[in-house]
């Protein structure tokens, strides 16, 4: 939550698109999504994050990142049937776009770079 | 599974719905939630989900309705709550109803951090409360199902009571035939019915045990208006008298003896000689009259007398017997019924002034008459408690006052950081009441424990003790308490905002501030308060422990250790004539004192100062017909030859009822202490002639007194004596008596022996009412012990409470005047100066507490009086003890801040100023 509080204040929103780059926590959303493909909803969404990356995440954030990232054209989201077991709701389908893809190349590759040459120190002792 | 019993908390739906501004995401949300709330139901509980779903939708509503403001009005909503409240055009009404809880999830934010950096404080305040509100809603529980609360009858505010009375005295009962009459002649009700108490010998599947039930009249469902879980109730057209015999089962007895089958309807069911077909079920929590577990159908217009007349008891009109109560018309009010019944009773009385003569028809609405009697105890315990509660809300009210006057300088800097004072007071009011809040919480638990409590002490006779539990009145109660109690205590430290800190002097003070002049006062008064309600209540506990001393003084006439008593009824149908009767308890009472460790045994026709047959009845003297007294009446008893020693009644005069007083010898009778005083004053009553049979002529009538034996208190311990006559009972036998068997040994050993011996004259006959004849006397007591039970633990409570009161409030006082003792000890001020001047600073405040505790107890004992017997509502010794015992607790709570102060260093002391 506080995270999230953070990203709201001094997150990178009006920054020019081709320097944007990712926060950690959209990159694990957008990943997590990719990992599900076909089945990527908020509920396996959340338990996928909890599952892999053994972070459990608060509700509200992943709804309002989804919705960041939805509005930064990083991904698309479409209705599914509404099913009685959602109380007659549908479920809400993710995809990562062309450019979330982009997005998420470039922080991953902008992570990388950094990381270079730093594998003394970052590596774990075996 | 049920659909509906999956659903997620519609409360919690809506609240998002409110708070999730409309989008996208609102749908899928609630979705989300709904698929793994439903996964919850399946893999945990339904409750859990339940627990799960509220603490999902609590944050995402802080997240959201927060959101939703900040979009509306970004500049107030970016930097956070500082003004708020407001009512916001943009956002419109709901907008503002939004606006004030995020201003309230912010409060309770900071509130919940300030009271976790504290947790001393806050356990000893939560602690306080909890047990403060748990009293309270324990004991409202108990005062909300059993008086508040309507009975749980169809329109019970129009059900009523109708009784005989005689010369004024209201409540007796009601005989057959003016029943009739009654029921025949009155406009102003619906419907009446007629009940009365009786007991069953069930011998089916099993040991022959007694079941309570009672007969009424086929109307008395219809009255009642209840209809019946299962099957069906009695009714006029289905049920008429002579018709067949049919029963009503309680829930209770429905499933302890069929086991709930609902192939129990139709089936036989064998009452002592009679067999019934149960027709229905009632439904769980029916009680009426009292705890009973079945119903049957009257055999007569009226319901059937305890024993045969002889006659149709619709026509009898001298016997009365039993109970009855009717449904008012729509419409009608009790006045306009009550002018309609004298009416009729005044006509009845000269038409048969031989049975009717001064007779009058009473009128009281049901539910006094069911709960009447124990209201009054009831609102002084609620009273009591009350107290308690008031004296918690005093003590953390100090605490907060101390907390307050430490954070003067987080006060002063809100203020300077612009914050209104109104935004304070409210962040201070949020803190408080969020302390009664979980206060409350863990208090509603203590209520359900304390509640189970209560009823294991309670005497067996409580009425309505089935109805009462936690429900949404008392939860309501409970947070109504809370809150009032928090809002309470939350602005006395609030004052010291509005009495204008210095900014500058308390920055400068450096959080060591003095508190201040108002506040110590305020403190001050707390304690004085505190101590004067505490006096209150000791003075009422000891006015119960005196009056229970009194009573165990009491001499109840009889020595009741080691005493058995057993209850017998005999069918009457099975036992029709009287020699059967007699051979029954004739060879019972031989084989009983054939048992092992069996002193004496007798019987009785009714037990004293238990509750059953306290039937006065009218007799003659020989030779009189004008007596001092006016009617003559006294109790009348049945009682075997041994009866008197086995209880240890003594014989004062002439001789006790021997084996030859037999049914065939010549009618004699004893008579109590008390009868000869009232009738025979300064002469020797043995020798005389009375007769109960209704003054004929007929010289077989007549009995003579053949001894006079001590008294006892028959109706109870703190009733006056009344005057009995006994007969011996093969003399006039009656089909139901109760065994007294005094043994050497423990006799609860002997129940299981005195069972067999019973069995063993009639395989058939159970045994009823077993218990130990000081254990009788000791229920007799049982709302008196009660009382002063719960009175003595409040007192004890609030006592220890005030205690813990002074000695917080000079602890303080001491911590903050240490650089002032300081001083004064270094210019040579002796210890114990300083010691003594810290004490009497207590004993001040105690003194004037005591003072003005008395002048309360004084006026709220006077609502005690008919609590209290044989001690006086200003006894000298209650108002001496409680407050002595008061102030000695006093000295010790004010000893150790005093030591604490003598202990202060001066040079440290001087350092720090």
């Amino acid at each position: 939550m506080l995270f999230d509080h953070i990203v709201n204040l001094f997150g990178p929103r009006d920054m020019d698109e081709k320097q944007q780059f990712l926060g950690e926590f959209e990159q694990m959303v957008m990943l997590a999504i990719l990992q599900l493909d076909e089945a990527a909803y908020t509920v396996p969404i959340r338990n996928e994050i909890a599952a892999r990356a053994g972070r459990s995440v608060s509700r509200g954030a992943l709804y309002t990142t989804l919705e960041r990232l939805e509005q930064k054209g990083g991904l698309a989201s479409e209705l599914g049937d509404p099913t009685p077991i959602r109380g007659g709701r549908p479920k809400r389908f993710w995809r990562v776009t062309r450019e979330g893809l982009g997005l998420l190349r470039r922080s991953r590759g902008a992570m990388k770079e950094l990381s270079r040459g730093l594998d003394a120190v970052l590596e774990e002792a075996p | 599974m049920n659909r509906f019993a999956t659903c997620p908390p519609k409360l919690a739906e809506r609240l998002l719905v409110l708070s999730v501004p409309e989008g996208k995401f609102r749908q899928t949300m609630l979705g989300d939630l709904a698929e793994e709330f439903d996964g919850l139901v399946a893999t945990r509980s339904r409750f859990v989900a339940r627990g799960w779903y509220w603490c999902q939708v609590v944050p995402l509503m802080v997240r959201f309705g927060w959101r939703r403001r900040a979009a509306a009005h970004p500049i107030r909503g970016g930097l956070g709550p500082v003004g708020g409240g407001q009512w916001n055009p943009s956002g419109g009404a709901s907008g503002f109803v939004l606006g004030l809880l995020s201003d309230l999830v912010h409060d309770l934010r900071v509130a919940v951090r300030g009271l976790r950096r504290t947790p001393g404080f806050t356990s000893v305040a939560v602690i306080t409360l909890a047990l403060g509100i748990g009293a309270t809603s324990a004991i409202f529980s108990v005062v909300s199902g059993i008086v508040l609360r309507p009975l749980p009858f169809q329109a019970p505010e129009r059900l009523v009571r109708i009784t005989s009375t005689e010369d004024g005295y209201a409540g007796d009962n009601v005989s057959g035939a003016n029943y009739v009459d009654w029921r025949a002649q009155s406009e102003s009700f619906d419907e009446m019915a007629g009940y009365v108490g009786a007991g069953f010998n069930v011998v089916a599947g099993g040991e022959p045990r007694r079941v309570t039930g009672a007969v009424v009249t086929n109307t008395f469902f219809n009255v009642l208006g209840v209809p019946a879980a299962l099957g069906r109730t009695f009714s006029p057209d289905r049920d008429p008298p002579s018709g067949d015999r049919v029963a009503v089962l309680s829930y209770g007895f429905w499933q302890s003896e069929y086991a709930g089958d609902a192939t129990a309807l139709g089936r036989q069911l064998k009452l002592g000689e009679d067999q019934y077909t149960i027709v229905g079920i009632m439904p769980p929590g029916f009680e009426f009259p009292g705890e009973r577990q079945l119903w049957a159908a009257a055999r007569y217009q009226v319901p059937d007398p305890p024993f045969d007349f002889g006659d149709d008891p619709a026509e009898v009109r001298g016997a009365e017997y039993f109970d009855v109560i009717g449904r008012l018309r729509a419409g009608v009010d009790m006045s306009h019924a009550q002018s309609e019944m004298d009416l009729i009773a005044s006509r009845l009385e000269t038409q048969y002034p031989e049975t009717n003569a001064g007779e009058g028809i009473g009128l009281v609405e049901l539910r006094e008459d069911i709960v009447g009697s124990v209201r009054p105890v009831l609102y002084v315990l609620l009273a009591a408690v009350g107290f308690v509660l008031l004296i918690a809300c005093a003590n953390v009210a100090n605490l907060l006052l101390v907390r307050a006057a430490c954070r003067d300088r987080e006060m002063a800097l809100r203020v300077a950081l612009g914050a209104g004072r109104r935004r304070i007071l409210r962040q201070l009011v949020t803190e408080s009441v969020l302390l009664s809040m979980i206060g409350a919480g863990i208090g509603v638990a203590l209520a359900r424990w304390g509640t189970r409590a209560l009823f294991a002490l309670a005497p067996a006779d409580i009425p309505r003790a089935a109805e009462v539990h936690t429900d949404i009145w008392v939860l309501g109660f409970t947070a109504a308490v809370a809150i009032v109690t928090g809002v309470l205590f939350g602005l006395a430290p609030a004052t010291r905002v509005f009495a204008g800190t210095s900014l500058s002097s308390a920055l400068v003070g450096g959080g060591r501030h003095t508190g201040g002049l108002g506040g110590s006062r305020l403190r001050n008064a707390l304690i004085v308060g505190e101590v004067g309600v505490s006096l209150m209540l000791l003075v009422g506990a000891g006015l119960m422990v005196r009056t229970l001393q009194t009573l165990n003084r009491v001499d109840p006439g009889f020595r009741a250790q080691n005493i058995l008593a057993a209850y017998v009824a005999l069918p009457s149908q099975k036992y029709i004539e009287d020699a059967k009767v007699l051979t029954f308890y004739r060879s019972v009472l031989e084989r009983v004192r054939a048992l092992p460790g069996v002193e004496s045994s007798g019987a009785i026709l009714s037990l004293p100062v238990s509750p059953g047959i306290n039937g006065d009845i009218g007799f003659e003297i020989e030779g009189r017909t004008e007596y001092e007294h006016g009617d003559v009446h006294a109790g009348y008893q049945l009682a075997s030859p041994d009866y008197f020693d086995a209880i240890g009644i003594p014989l004062l005069r002439g001789r006790v009822f021997t084996e030859a007083d037999r049914e065939d010898a010549p009618l004699v009778a004893v008579i109590n202490e008390a009868l000869a005083d009232l009738y025979w004053p300064g002469e020797d009553p043995v020798g005389q002639r009375v007769t109960w049979g209704g003054g004929d002529d007929d010289e077989a009538d007549w009995a003579t007194i053949v001894g006079i034996v001590g008294n006892t208190r028959h109706n109870g311990l703190d009733e006056e004596v009344r005057p009995e006559t006994f007969r011996p009972f093969p003399q006039s036998p009656m089909p139901f008596m109760t065994f007294v068997i005094r043994s050497a040994v423990d006799p609860t050993d002997m129940t299981t022996a005195v069972r067999q011996v019973v069995i063993g004259v009639d395989s058939e006959q159970p045994l009823s009412k077993v218990a130990m004849m000081e254990s009788i006397l000791a229920d007799s007591l049982g709302w008196r012990r009660f009382n002063m039970f719960l009175l003595g633990v409040f007192a004890l409570a609030a006592m220890v409470m005030a205690a813990v009161g002074l000695l917080g409030v000079l602890s303080f006082s001491v911590t903050q005047r240490s650089s002032e003792i300081g001083i004064k000890m270094a210019l040579g001020a002796r210890t114990g100066l300083v010691v003594r001047q810290i004490v009497w600073e207590g004993l001040r405040l105690s003194l004037i507490g005591l003072a003005l505790g008395g002048l309360g107890a004084f006026g709220a004992t006077r609502l005690m009086s008919n609590m209290i017997y044989g001690v006086s509502a200003n006894d000298p010794l209650s108002y001496v003890l409680g407050a002595a015992l008061l102030a000695a607790t006093a000295v010790v709570a004010t000893l150790l801040p005093a030591l604490n102060a003598a202990r202060v260093d001066p040079m440290r002391a001087l350092q720090t100023e």
